[in-house]
């Protein structure tokens, strides 16, 4: 791999803005905190001289204005932020505060609406958002009443005192509600623009603040699994750096402000090109199951029709044979579809499922690999009514990664007899499935680590199957984890989960 | 019974009628949207079952062709919307007009003959 060594420009690289604890309103030019990158907080000069403008152009005078300014100061998200703004008294004289956030290029907006006691969080639609920011944009009067919002799909009780901001990067709607119908006077009115003065900036800071936070979420991210390790230093003192950090000849220095930073190829990288073209064509290949199954089912579905049709006209016992032949047939095609686009399915509903019978299913899906291997699936006679609640999808995604797991390593390993059990146990609340086979064990040392992503003993291996499968296990509120039978041969897998989730247990 | 059957997929349009006429009802076929909002606007039927993904327009699109000459209620009572696509949107879509909705292919070929055949 060829390094190119230059001087890229980076721009907004590393101020991290953060909104900090300023009790009282004095501004020091040259404050900054020294901690390690992504913790580290600058609070850059320009910000310190828009603030200070600020002052002097506004009537600081008034209270209200302090408040809100010290309020902001104070917060540190977006909720805090509003949450503070209730308890500012001009603000508790309304029921609800909303606001709705457009990223502008997205197409949904965010509707967050605050009450003194709980806050929603819904998606709009960007074509509503626009409707009515342009209504609040063309009208010179603060005040709207539900005819505004007529044909729209918020629900706004009453009549609203309404501003839009347009921010840089976003377009925000800021309303105020008392859940009444009566008009605003215009003292109200006048209040409400001087009050809202200040309240774009603050808004297009924490919003620009987190959306920063999620790029160095990201960027760590990519940087951690990425092709280059990097390492961030400051007169030599060390803010940043990978753990695979190696200083190679050929690396890329490049120097930032004070900061000296220096980039290498990342050899210890645990995956190659050839996992992410892998990962890609896995979800391509989802997706053109999904178009294949709805292009399918049609044409199959009319022969089904016209097979059950000439089965009951015909007469001949050969033909009927044939003919009952060709609907098996379709029959078939139709459940290998259905199986497949159930795996491939990225919807995350919550369905009825015969635990007995989705195991049934798994196994039919993966009839290739586990041709030679005897397959058992034992059950309690009380498993057989057991109804689980949960999401389908994944619990095939779990069962059939450790199903191929099972198989590949009994394979390989040459194993006489080879067999998989299912074994589904029912306990008070929960039910478990272990995937037991006769192959080798775990080996003591890797126990640790199967779980972790990018780890594999094979070669051409992801990694990812087990990582995925134990998230998607702790998504389902259940576990995934391997029983360790010391030095017993055979390796068994043990799915639990619980018998319903509710909406609180599943968490993203 | 009077019944139009909508449906580009030609085996299932014929098997369907074959076996609505078995069961004695009157069959007429049509296989695209435009062709199916000039008989519906030409002639009476008691039922019409209309699949979504025509060639040339929407099988919503024939409906709301249909309200110039039926009311909501008959709309309502008179169409059967059949499908192979059920997304979120579909069924709200299907829920706005009051029709019943039945997703292909047919788990129950009786039932879903029966639904068809229901005098109004």
């Amino acid at each position: 791999m060829e390094l190119i060594n230059s001087q890229p420009e980076l721009k907004h690289g590393l101020h991290f803005y953060n909104l900090s604890n300023e009790n009282d309103l004095k501004f020091n030019n040259k404050f900054i905190q020294q901690n390690t990158i992504p913790n580290h907080k600058v609070i850059s000069d320009k910000y310190f001289s828009f603030i200070e403008k600020k002052f002097r152009k506004q009537n600081f005078t008034s209270s209200i204005l302090k408040d809100i300014h010290h309020k902001f100061l104070n917060s540190k998200s977006l909720d805090q932020y509003l949450e503070n703004l209730f308890k500012i008294n001009y603000f508790k004289s309304f029921k609800t505060i909303h606001l709705i956030i457009h990223e502008k290029g997205k197409v949904s907006a965010n509707h967050l609406e605050f009450k003194s006691y709980a806050k929603t969080c819904t998606q709009k639609d960007v074509s509503e958002f626009n409707k009515l920011f342009f209504s609040i944009k063309k009208s010179k009067n603060r005040s709207f009443g539900q005819s505004t919002l007529k044909g729209l799909n918020f629900e706004i009780l009453g009549t609203i005192i309404a501003r839009e901001f347009s921010l840089p990067k976003y377009n925000v709607i800021f309303l105020l509600s008392k859940d009444d119908f009566l008009p605003q006077s215009q003292s109200d009115i006048d209040t409400f623009n001087i009050v809202t003065n200040s309240i774009p900036e603050h808004l297009n800071h924490i919003l620009n603040f987190e959306y920063n936070q999620k790029l160095i979420e990201r960027i760590q991210t990519c940087i951690q699994y990425g092709m280059f390790s990097v390492a961030v230093s400051k007169r030599n003192k060390i803010y940043y750096q990978c753990k695979n950090h190696h200083n190679f000849n050929n690396s890329i220095n490049i120097q930032y402000k004070d900061f000296d930073i220096v980039i290498n190829e990342n050899k210890d990288r645990p995956f190659d090109d050839v996992d992410i073209f892998h990962k890609e064509r896995i979800t391509l290949l989802g997706d053109l199951l999904n178009t294949l199954r709805h292009e399918l089912s049609n044409p199959l579905f009319g022969l089904k029709l016209s097979t059950e049709l000439m089965l009951i006209d015909s007469l001949d016992n050969n033909q009927t044979m044939f003919i009952q032949e060709i609907h098996n047939g379709i029959v078939r095609c139709n459940d290998i579809l259905h199986s497949f686009s159930t795996l491939y399915n990225h919807s995350e509903t919550k369905i009825s499922i015969d635990i007995v019978k989705l195991v049934d299913e798994v196994f039919t899906l993966t009839k290739s690999a586990t041709r030679q291997i005897k397959k058992i699936v034992k059950f309690d006679n009380n498993c057989e009514k057991i109804k689980l609640i949960s999401n389908e999808t994944w619990i095939v995604q779990i069962l059939f990664n450790l199903i191929i797991n099972s198989a590949q390593e009994l394979l390989n390993s040459n194993t006489i007899k080879p067999q998989i059990i299912v074994e589904i146990s029912k306990q008070p609340k929960h039910i478990t499935l272990k995937v037991i086979d006769n192959g080798p064990a775990v080996s003591q040392q890797n126990i640790k680590t199967i779980f972790n992503a990018f780890y594999t003993t094979k070669n051409k291996g992801t990694g990812l199957g087990l990582y995925i499968s134990k998230n998607l296990a702790k998504k389902l509120s259940g576990d995934l984890r391997y029983i360790n039978q010391q030095n017993k041969q055979g390796a068994i897998f043990e799915l639990s989960l619980p018998l319903e989730i509710t909406d609180e247990h599943i968490s993203y | 019974m009077n019944i139009l059957v909508i449906e580009d997929e030609i085996l299932i349009q014929q098997s369907l009628k074959l076996l609505l006429q078995k069961k004695g009802a009157t069959v007429t076929c049509c296989a695209n949207g435009k062709n199916a909002i000039t008989m519906i606007k030409n002639q009476n039927f008691d039922k019409i079952v209309c699949d979504l993904m025509l060639q040339d327009i929407s099988g919503f699109d024939v409906i709301e062709e249909s309200k110039h000459k039926y009311s909501k209620e008959e709309i309502q009572r008179k169409f059967i919307i059949i499908t192979a696509y059920c997304s979120e949107q579909v069924t709200k879509q299907a829920q706005n007009y009051g029709c019943n909705i039945l997703k292909k292919p047919f788990n129950d070929i009786q039932k879903a003959l029966d639904l068809m055949l229901l005098a109004t």
